[in-house]
């Protein structure tokens, strides 16, 4: 019963765990007026539905969401008539994203997270799930992988149950883009930044906007008091 | 403005509403900028109320997180009202602190003002118990794990106070969303009085040294209002989840455990205080001696009410306001080894400034 | 003095246009703010998504209607007969208490099935008329059970205590087998 808590405790205290030796790619959404890149977080939707959906769901979403990464209703009808639900039909754009199909047995008992917000619950947002999704390396000598585990640099203990999801081709992306793993795994970061903030474009618009507003106003009304006191005091 | 026939009109008809509004007043020249803030209060409450009535629309009390995912994904502008009630939060709770200290600085509570003082106080525990409300109705684990402390901590109790701990806490969220409501509203009415309180017992200034509210105060507010305004729009669009634990976005659940949640930053202070003390009594017992403390600070203060506090008596009061932001960082970050030894330290301070610092500072003035 | 005097109004003239400037200011930051809480209880993506629902059509045998559930009302969609169609789509408008041409009561391109409402505009009660063994009035459409008023196979109103036809639902035809309510 001991054995899978002592493991990783092993595994940090061996200093094995977090290498951080990866280059992370800057991304759009990062940073105070970051932006979500529609482009990459498409590309990004089609890795999800290509690597990820089988395991992970995405609860939170419905097709008809797509239309805010640029998409046409008649592209998110099309994507959406592509997907068979569990009921034999296809799904509408207004169906939920469809639940994950393969049952936490299959990774000995480890529970795909919904990936809902995962940018948002995870330290890091977009750069963790690029760090852990490029992160696979062999286990370095001396450290004993539990069974059905990974080795993972950039996940906390070092082992996962996921088995590593991308690989170069893994999909063909529509615009051409080459799609290397380092590429899908930017690419799905993205996308799951925006499915855990959709607005996170609009909240830094907005926001740069009330900022330049209220400061303009806020001179304005210094003007003001000083004119209005110049005589008193 | 002032002399408008509607509003003067109206404001000889509605009882307390003269008292509220400022705009017939007359004030003492040179007051400072935070002399606006029960006024930013009262507008910041507004937005946070308003929100909370739209969310209504939307916030399912029995599946809060796909609720408020329907909320951020599908209803227009639903991000800004939420956004609207959690950074009007944060501001509410700083804004109350804020003036809180501001008396304590400047001895507001002293007489005849004790009564508006004690109203402040009141005004900040029902905020401060709503806002716990508000937080464990997020549905995220931070509230869900501090909703399981509070009910694990109730069935220590016995007897009535069982009973009553149990009657608070127990029947799952649409029954907290009932409480939070009845805060909320609470909260509402001890922010009027406050206000209604303030207005009373403000010293008419002799007619050479007042000045009419409009226009030299307005201009003085509105500039508040701006700053106000700068620093909500900063927290929304920023930092939104500004004094948030990190722990508050996964879905709360007896799978996403964690030894300490932690708690808004607006909660910390009160929360490690609470946390000092051991055994089903400590960490209640804690907060209610601490409102008592704070209620009776009009008579812990031995000073003639009309003598201006003397310097030591202001470094203390800073030095009160450095220990209460202490215990409050290290409350917002749970696991902090420090956090046993330094969180019973700064809390008996609190005490010690109140009970004991308090009455020996001012005692020598009394003569 | 006269300069004095100048420079002092030329000052006052200054505040009251900072004045009128701050004031509109702070009203359209008012408005700003107060916006999306007004615009947070329009109709959005996941109400509207329960709202909408797709009725399948192809089913349907002439001269034989359906009963479906929208937003709580009966919808009736009821395929006419050739003979039906001709019978009333030479009526003259201004002869019926409720004037409305064939047109206004079908859309263009699927003369033949129509879609309302099927409660009676006078006592609301669910009118007879879709099952086969159902009586169908003199018009050979729906009759109320509750005050016999008797409408015609488009749901125009042609008798009875009722004097408005039978209201039409916010539908779409989304090809010739389906059509969308909401």
């Amino acid at each position: 019963m001991m054995r899978p808590f002592i493991l990783p405790l092993l595994a940090l205290l061996a200093g094995a765990a977090p290498a951080a030796a990866q280059t992370v790619p800057s991304f759009a959404s990062s940073g105070p007026l970051g932006h979500i890149d529609a482009a990459a977080a498409q590309r990004g939707f089609a890795v999800y539905e290509a690597s990820c959906a089988a395991c992970h769901s995405l609860s939170a979403l419905h097709y008809r969401d797509l239309e805010g990464l640029g998409l046409t209703s008649a592209q998110v009808a099309g994507i959406a008539s592509g997907i068979k639900l569990a009921d034999g039909t296809a799904a509408t754009p207004d169906s939920p994203f469809k639940p994950a199909t393969l049952p936490a047995s299959a990774f000995g008992g480890a529970l795909p997270p919904d990936l809902s917000s995962i940018a948002a619950q995870r330290p890091g947002g977009a750069a963790y799930i690029y760090a852990v999704l490029t992160g696979y390396t062999p286990a370095p000598a001396g450290i004993t992988l539990m069974p059905s585990h990974y080795y993972n640099s950039a996940y906390p203990g070092g082992q996962i149950a996921m088995p590593p999801p991308l690989h170069d081709g893994a999909v063909t992306y529509a615009d051409g883009t080459p799609s290397t793993t380092a590429q899908e795994a930017a690419d799905v970061a993205e996308f799951l930044t925006w499915a855990s903030d959709p607005t996170l474009t609009a909240r830094h618009e907005i926001g740069l906007r009330a900022l330049i507003f209220f400061g303009f106003l806020f001179v304005l009304a210094l003007v003001l008091k000083r004119q209005a006191w110049s005589n008193q005091s | 403005m002032t002399d408008h026939p509607a509003s003067s009109w109206a404001l000889s008809r509605i009882p307390g509403l003269g008292c509220v509004c400022p705009c017939r007043s007359t004030r003492a020249k040179g007051g400072s900028y935070l002399g606006a803030v029960p006024f930013l209060i009262a507008v910041t409450a507004l937005l946070v109320l308003a929100s909370g009535v739209v969310l209504l629309a939307t916030y399912n009390a029995r599946s809060p997180v796909a609720s408020l995912q329907i909320l951020s994904h599908a209803v227009p502008q639903g991000w800004l009202v939420r956004a609207y009630h959690a950074s009007g939060t944060t501001l509410l709770a700083g804004l109350v602190y804020l003036g809180l200290f501001h008396g304590l600085l400047t001895r507001a509570y002293r007489a005849p003002g004790e009564y508006a003082w004690m109203l402040g106080v009141k005004l900040l525990a029902v905020l401060l118990a709503a806002s716990w409300f508000g937080y464990v109705l997020s549905g995220g684990a931070g509230g869900y794990w501090s909703y399981q402390r509070a009910m694990m901590a109730a069935l220590q109790f016995h007897g009535a106070a069982r009973g009553l701990a149990l009657w608070v806490l127990s029947g799952g969220l649409p029954k907290l969303l009932v409480l939070h409501l009845l805060l909320a509203l609470s909260a509402g009415l001890a922010l009027w009085a406050w206000l209604a309180a303030r207005a009373k017992v403000r010293a008419t200034p002799p007619p050479g040294e007042a000045v009419p509210f409009y226009p030299y105060y307005a201009a003085q507010y509105l500039v508040a209002l701006c700053a106000l305004g700068f620093v909500g729009a900063l927290l929304i669009g920023f930092l939104p989840h500004l004094g948030m634990p990190a722990l508050n976005a996964v879905p709360g659940s007896g799978l996403s455990f964690a030894a300490n949640p932690g708690l808004p930053w607006y909660l910390a202070p009160l929360g490690a205080a609470a946390g000092s003390f051991h055994g089903a009594w400590g960490g209640i017992g804690a907060v209610i001696a601490l409102a008592v403390t704070l209620y009776a600070v009009p008579w812990l203060d031995l000073a003639p009410p009309e003598a201006p506090p003397s310097r030591l008596h202001q470094a203390l009061t800073w030095l009160l306001g450095a220990v209460v932001v202490a215990l409050g960082v290290d409350g917002t970050m749970p696991g902090c080894p420090l956090a046993p030894v330094l969180d019973p330290l700064l809390t008996l301070y609190v005490f010690l400034h109140f009970l004991v610092l308090l009455p020996l500072v001012t005692w020598g003035r009394a003569k | 003095m006269a300069e004095t005097a100048t420079t002092a109004e030329g000052a006052v003239d200054r505040r009251d246009f900072l004045t009128i400037l701050a004031g509109a200011g702070g009203l359209l930051a008012s408005a700003a703010i107060a916006w999306p809480l007004i615009d947070a209880l329009a109709p959005h993506g996941d109400a509207a998504a329960g709202e909408r629902m797709i009725v399948t059509i192809s089913d349907i045998a002439e001269n034989s209607a359906i009963t479906v559930y929208w937003a709580g009302l009966p919808i009736y969609v009821r395929k006419l007969t050739a003979q039906q169609i001709s019978a009333n789509q030479n009526t003259v408008p201004s002869t019926l208490p409720d004037p409305a041409t064939y047109a206004a009561r079908v859309q263009p391109g699927y003369e033949s099935f129509v879609v309302v409402v099927g409660l009676n505009t006078a006592t609301p009660c669910m009118l007879e008329g879709n099952a086969a063994t159902d009586p169908r009035g003199p018009f050979d459409g729906w009759l109320s059970p509750c005050d016999g008023s008797a409408y015609d196979p488009l749901g125009r109103v042609r008798a009875g205590p009722a004097r408005r036809n039978l209201a039409i639902p916010p539908y779409k035809f989304l090809n010739a087998n389906q059509i969308q309510l909401g």
